[in-house]
């Protein structure tokens, strides 16, 4: 049995569901074709203000996860496909549809060993040798 | 009955930078792990002490830290030891220096290991309890004959060179007896042993981790390992950022989202603490 993580698996707040619509959008659009986050801004805006949710910080999430994105999509990191997903939670993007827009580059990797190389080396994983696992990453969600 | 208390230590040993020309720093997301490392040992496991040299002073003084450790801070220990000792090729033997001056029953703690919740169950029952064991990795753990050592010296017949090493990101060593005779052979080896190897990792686990579980095969003292495996889905007890540490320095966005996440999982359960508050206000991250 997987020992219990100590992260809640979504975000606290909650946003209706056209609002959640409008990010998914957002993320299809941005992801899929290359669309802007700068010209949505302002309808994002009028959305938080309505909803009582702090612009500000949807906008640095949102802004994290595009960035990332970018560097994911240079490296094809797993480790960055990791926190891809997890990024993608904080902007009110479900685990679903992120699932379905954006596909690991590695599949096989570990849901515990986070590396830093996208090698599929297995050999000294477990030594000092291992150049980007973090143990107990699970304990906060990772 | 209330559980044993364990005292701990983290050690900050600048001289592998400074030696080397290079100016000591952690970034955030480290500086984070650490105040936690610390917060959580004392809230679950006993006190924590911080060994450092002056240049360390001064960094956790200009990060406003120094009451983050409820044993103090020593200086003395690390600032004045004058051992042979290349600080570049064993760059971890700080914690060694610093083990060498605790008496009695203790625990040493990376900066960069969070224990999650009280061990005392584990403890009670060791002599030495150590993370868990690292496979035998020959690029890592070299062939005896390929390690680096001081003129004149052999290794004792004694040795034995199959067991698997122990990684001593934590380690507890309950008796001063194995812990002068480990730390004796641990010397013999690191002292006047200058010779550059063409890595900077074999030297050091030797000396460090492989040592540590030689000599307790040889004293018949079992290592209690708290995992058996360090990627096991059963740990519910230890955060250790290992390698994770170099994609920490390499991405800044990698750093927020897991200071995120640090937050997200520590924060309330140290939302009392005035050290962890005072700590939290200060952080550009937090605003």
């Amino acid at each position: 049995m997987q020992a219990k993580s100590e992260f809640a698996q979504s975000n606290s707040q909650q946003i209706s569901f056209s609002f959640q619509k409008i990010i998914s959008a957002l993320f299809v659009d941005v992801v899929l074709h290359s669309g802007s986050f700068e010209t949505r801004k302002k309808l994002l805006e009028t959305w938080c203000v309505n909803e009582n949710l702090s612009y500000a910080e949807l906008e640095n999430d949102l802004s994290l996860f595009f960035e990332l994105l970018e560097d994911y999509r240079q490296t094809n990191n797993p480790v960055f496909y990791r926190f891809l997903k997890l990024q993608a939670k904080s902007c009110f993007f479900s685990e679903h549809d992120f699932d379905l827009l954006i596909r690991p580059a590695n599949e096989s990797e570990s849901c515990f060993e986070v590396r830093t190389d996208n090698t599929t080396e297995t050999s000294g994983s477990n030594s000092s040798s291992n150049l980007g696992g973090i143990v107990g990453g699970h304990l906060i969600g990772l | 009955m209330k559980p044993a208390s364990y005292p701990a230590f983290h050690v900050i040993w600048t001289k592998p930078f400074t030696a080397t020309g290079r100016d000591f720093s952690m970034n955030d997301a480290e500086i984070l792990t650490m105040v936690i490392s610390a917060l959580m040992w004392q809230k679950y496991n006993g006190t924590i002490k911080l060994y450092t040299d002056k240049t360390g002073y001064e960094f956790i003084k200009k990060h406003d830290l120094p009451g983050l450790w409820d044993g103090g801070i020593d200086t003395v220990v690390l600032e004045s030891n004058n051992y042979p000792i290349d600080p570049e090729v064993f760059w971890a033997a700080g914690k060694l220096m610093a083990l060498e001056a605790n008496s009695g029953a203790c625990v040493i703690l990376d900066t960069d290991l969070i224990v999650t919740r009280p061990i005392n169950d584990i403890l009670e029952s060791s002599a030495i309890a150590a993370l868990h064991p690292e496979a035998l990795n020959p690029e890592v753990y070299l062939n005896p004959s390929l390690l680096k050592f001081p003129t004149g010296f052999k290794f004792p017949d004694f040795y034995n060179w199959d067991v698997m090493p122990s990684n001593t990101a934590f380690l507890y060593i309950k008796d001063d007896s194995f812990k002068n005779f480990y730390l004796d052979e641990s010397k013999r080896f690191m002292f006047h042993n200058a010779e550059k190897p063409e890595e900077l990792v074999s030297q050091m686990v030797f000396a460090e981790q492989r040592l540590l579980s030689i000599c307790a095969d040889y004293m018949k003292i079992p290592v209690n390992h708290l995992l058996t495996e360090p990627f096991s889905p059963l740990n519910d007890c230890l955060i250790h950022l290992w390698g994770f540490k170099s994609l920490l320095r390499q991405n800044s966005k990698i750093q927020t989202i897991y200071m995120k996440q640090l937050l997200k999982s520590f924060g309330e359960k140290l939302s009392a603490n005035p050290h962890f508050q005072k700590y939290l206000k200060k952080q550009p991250f937090n605003s």
